[in-house]
């Protein structure tokens, strides 16, 4: 056969180069951000919150009205024009100025709740979690039972009672029952990232109950309570926009989504559409802007897709 | 099994308490009571009220008769109109609320576990993406949004289906409808995700292996193990159904459950709230209990660790 | 020698995925004799697995494709027959069991059931009589009360007893061939040996040839007749498990013995793993796979894949550069020398 006998000398070891780890390390946060930024639904629901924010600050004062100036002589039911962007309602006030003081209103309940649902979830949840034993059976108990509870009847419960529709009483009968969801989420990651061996190692070190609570467990968790809130915001939303609906929630003449809505039913019939629409239009599309922005978060956050 | 239902039982009985303690702590809690703030009535008259209500007692004495009232399924008296009781509200209304709520609860589980299922076996095609599309609409509209635009075109524009009303059987379709899509979506998400999930187990290719046309492995094997899940959410999903009827029921002028206690609400008609909310709980909360026992029952592996008492 | 009722030629399989094309198996040929074990061993990622699940047209496609070459079965050439007769196939005529049996069972439904649907599909019995088989196949499989096991669900069923059932299943029709793709794998050792011994005895009485896919040589020496082995996608050496064993021919098959814990012989120095890690499938080398391993390699070695080398024709046979006439004499024990001397 004629091959040359050089080509039979022992040839340079090359392993050594292969046992390198070729791929860049990135952390956590990085990746995230990086999936979150290649999910097209993701980011039109970050770009929409974002527009939300704008219009629900600056959509007030782009028109020379306000949310309760009553036009009863000419400005009754004008339908859309250059004067009223989106028309007005039958006492004649500005849909478009109405409409984007019912977003702030939306805006505020939802992060409001988020927020509250936050501090005390977190806190009940990663204190039970943390405990264990005893304390953390009597804890998720008092949570079990609420649970059992339906969530908007207790809403609906506590705001008769108050008897005294308006924003802060929507906000405290919201997050009465809303934090459960967050606690029981925050009390089973803690249960088991309890187990694993940083926290240990962390304890050896003589950290403190407050450090390996703030330092240690709650960044781990970060990543699932995110996606919760994210959730939360367009729950809560909601619950306002039906409470107002049922006549519960926020009264005329402030503007909330869900009192436009149940004002217009009737005009549904006749042909003032705009009356409905532009508030429907736009609790429509605040719920879908914070659906896609959770589900791009969840997906971009979720440790079983990290590849 | 015994176990894990007595467990559920035991639950369940607590967290109806607690809502009964709730919602009497809440209605005492009112400053004044129902009759000082209405017309004024002679003293006399007051008191006799009163005594008639048991509100002449002291409160642990009221708290100790209403838990027996409501052991014996006495919910009371109306305000508005005192010839009518609560329960005689309950037995006009809840079977109409029940049957709308049952027909939307059954056309969201079919439509949703079909829609997620196609959407799942074709993934990443055409049919998924416009399931999807049509599941985050769904979520994202809310029904007492999505009822007034049914109304305006299927009910009054195009006079295909009755605008509001009850009792004849097409009148079901629009208010089950707008009812039922939220929850369609819900579940379409879920069995989605669900199938894919199990598609890639190895009990699957193990039914690969064995030899069966994809349709069997389909039917037999990835839908009833990716259902597991879509059982766990009917509980709020019949919830949400619930509420929902409160608005609904409204906005298509049925005479259920739900405008009652909607009109109460409008009304300050404090005991007929307190009944019917009552009424809402335990029923939820029973609701819950046959679910739980729905997923011991389809999943095998809930009995065990039942039994085990785990 | 007989004719082989399975012969596998050339056969390619590549999965796309987003970083490129993997060619997991790049040019196998293998056949398999009537009623013997024929074990293909190799580290994970060395392209067995998917051997075995091209053979059963199990590849998750997409992304994997089998990309070129023949698996001839009973005069049919399994990778162009149509999707309907591959059913009548799977499980009526080739068999496979997996490696995890805690996964590998619906959990949703009896063992029963899951062995008498084959029965159903393939034979058409009705469900007594599937009922009646399933029974007798968990007896034969050594599952004590069958009868009452029969309507329990995996979850009852302990994880050697789970991988019995699996057998049952898979021999429930009488196939002619069983691929079990690292069947012990996740087991506990006392229960590996147990399933081992089953599947000998009922080699013996089904006469059923059964391809193991495996990683432990040690279930190789207890089982199988013949033995290939495989690496970077490719069948390296292949053989009677004594040839490969005593009179292993191939670098890696020397490190793979090497790195292998024995007790039946003495010896000084200690186990010795192979250093390096396996080629990048991506981007496979376009001489031999082992090569940037391999203590002998040469020159050659990197640029030119070396022809398949009769050792004992028609058993024996390797792939390497060390077999040419031109190569300088080594041996296994030059290795561990080698290796042991570092």
């Amino acid at each position: 056969m004629g091959i040359p006998a050089q080509r039979f000398e022992p040839s340079p070891k090359r392993q050594a180069a292969m046992e390198v780890l070729s791929r860049p390390s990135v952390t956590y946060w990085q990746d995230v951000w990086r999936r979150l930024r290649k999910n097209r639904l993701a980011i039109v629901g970050l770009i929409g919150v974002a527009l939300l924010i704008l219009m629900a600050i600056i959509g007030p004062y782009l028109q020379d009205y306000s949310y309760y100036e009553q036009n009863l002589a000419t400005g009754k039911n004008l339908p859309p024009s250059g004067e009223h962007l989106f028309g007005t309602d039958d006492l004649g006030r500005d849909v478009f100025v109405r409409v984007w003081y019912g977003a702030r209103i939306s805006l505020i309940v939802g992060f409001s709740a988020a927020l509250i649902d936050l501090v005390i979830g977190v806190l009940w949840g990663g204190f039970a979690g943390f405990k264990g034993g005893r304390i953390d059976e009597f804890m998720m108990r008092i949570v079990d039972v609420l649970w059992g509870l339906p969530y908007l009847l207790i809403v609906i419960l506590i705001l008769v009672v108050m008897n005294d529709p308006g924003l802060i009483p929507i906000l405290i009968a919201l997050t009465i029952t809303g934090w459960l969801n967050m606690a029981r989420l925050v009390r089973g990651q803690i249960l088991q990232l309890k187990e694993q061996e940083f926290v240990l190692a962390a304890q050896t070190l003589g950290a403190s109950t407050r450090r390996l609570m703030f330092k240690h467990l709650i960044p781990n968790v970060m990543g699932p309570i995110i996606v919760m809130i994210t959730f939360t915001v367009p729950t809560a939303i909601f619950a306002e926009a039906f409470l107002s609906f049922l006549g519960l929630g926020i009264q005329a003449p402030f503007a909330s989504w869900g009192t436009m809505i149940s004002d217009s039913l009737i005009v549904i019939l006749m042909d003032d559409w705009w009356r409905l629409f532009f508030p429907a239009f736009f609790l429509s599309m605040t719920l879908l802007v914070f659906n896609f922005l959770g589900d791009g978060l969840r997906d971009a956050l979720d440790p079983k897709m990290r590849k | 099994m015994l176990h894990f239902i007595g467990r559920r039982v035991v639950l369940m009985l607590l967290s109806l308490w607690v809502i009964a303690t709730l919602t009497f702590v809440l209605m005492k809690s009112i400053p004044g009571d129902p009759f000082t703030s209405e017309k004024k009535y002679p003293p006399q008259t007051i008191a006799n009220l009163k005594a008639q209500y048991g509100l002449d007692k002291s409160i642990p004495e009221q708290y100790v008769t209403y838990l027996k009232n409501l052991v014996t399924f006495d919910l009371g008296f109306s305000i508005n109109n005192t010839s009518r009781t609560v329960n005689d509200m309950l037995s006009d209304g809840f079977p109409i609320s029940a049957e709308l709520g049952g027909y939307s609860v059954f056309l969201a589980l079919c439509a949703g576990v079909l829609m997620g299922s196609v959407a799942a076996l074709w993934q990443g095609r055409l049919p998924d993406y416009a399931m999807m599309i049509l599941a985050v609409i769904g979520i994202s509209v809310p029904s007492f949004v999505l009822a007034p635009f049914l109304q305006k075109y299927l009910g009054l524009e195009w006079r295909l289906l009755p605008l509001a009303g009850w009792g004849k059987p097409e009148q079901i379709i629009l208010p089950a409808s707008a009812l039922a899509l939220g929850q369609v979506a819900l579940i379409a998400r879920l069995m989605r995700s669900s199938m894919l999930d199990v598609v890639t187990q190895d009990y699957i290719r193990t039914a690969r292996a064995k030899g069966l046309p994809p349709w069997r492995v389909v039917s037999r094997h990835t839908i009833r193990n990716a259902i597991i899940p879509v059982v766990t959410i009917m509980g709020p999903a019949i919830a949400a159904v619930l509420t929902g009827s409160f608005v609904i029921e409204k906005i298509f002028s049925i005479p259920g459950m739900g405008k009652y206690f909607v009109e109460s609400i409008t009304n300050r008609d404090y005991p007929v709230i307190m009944g019917t909310t009552i009424f809402y709980a335990s029923f939820l909360i029973l609701m819950n209990l046959i679910v739980d026992l729905m997923y011991g029952w389809i999943d095998p592996r809930i009995k065990v660790s039942g039994r085990e008492g785990s | 020698m007989s004719t082989p009722i399975l012969e596998i030629k050339d056969l390619h399989v590549s999965f796309k995925t987003y970083a490129g094309e993997v060619q997991a198996v790049r040019g196998v040929n293998l056949q398999l004799e009537k009623g013997e074990t024929l074990a293909i061993v190799g580290e994970s990622g060395s392209g067995k697995s998917v051997t075995a699940q091209s053979m059963m047209r199990l590849i998750p496609s997409p992304p994997g494709k089998i990309k070129k070459g023949e698996i001839l079965f009973d005069g049919k050439d399994l990778t162009k027959i149509s999707d309907k007769e591959m059913y009548q196939i799977r499980g009526s005529e080739i068999g496979m069991i997996f490696q995890d049996p805690m996964t590998s069972l619906n959990p949703t439904m009896t063992v029963g059931k899951q062995i008498m649907e084959g029965l159903m599909w393939h034979q058409r019995l009705n469900k007594n009589e599937a009922q009646h088989r399933a029974i007798e196949m968990l007896r034969l499989v050594g599952i004590p009360t069958p009868e009452k096991r029969v309507k329990q669900f995996p979850h009852q069923f302990s994880g050697g007893m789970r991988q019995r059932a699996m057998i049952a299943i898979s021999l429930a029709c009488n196939p002619k061939i069983l691929i079990a793709d690292e069947p012990t794998t996740a087991l506990d050792v006392t229960i590996q040996a147990q399933i081992l011994e089953l599947m000998r005895d009922l080699q013996i009485k089904t006469e059923t040839a059964i391809i193991l896919i495996t990683h432990d040589l040690g279930v190789v020496a207890e089982t199988a007749q013949r033995v290939a082995v495989m690496y970077g996608g490719k069948i390296v050496e292949t053989g009677k498990v004594e040839e490969v064993f005593y009179r292993s021919r191939h670098p890696y098959t020397w490190g793979l013995m090497g790195s292998m814990p024995r007790l039946d012989i003495e010896r000084d120095e200690e186990l010795s793993p192979i250093p390096g890690s396996p080629p990048d499938l991506f981007d496979p080398p376009k001489g031999c796979p082992f090569a940037d391993r391999c203590p002998h390699a040469m020159h050659i070695c990197h640029d030119e894949m070396p022809e398949v080398t009769e050792v004992i024709p028609g058993s024996h046979q390797v792939a390497c550069w060390l077999e040419h006439s031109e190569a300088p004499s080594v041996g296994r024990g030059t290795m561990q020398v080698n290796i042991a001397s570092k």
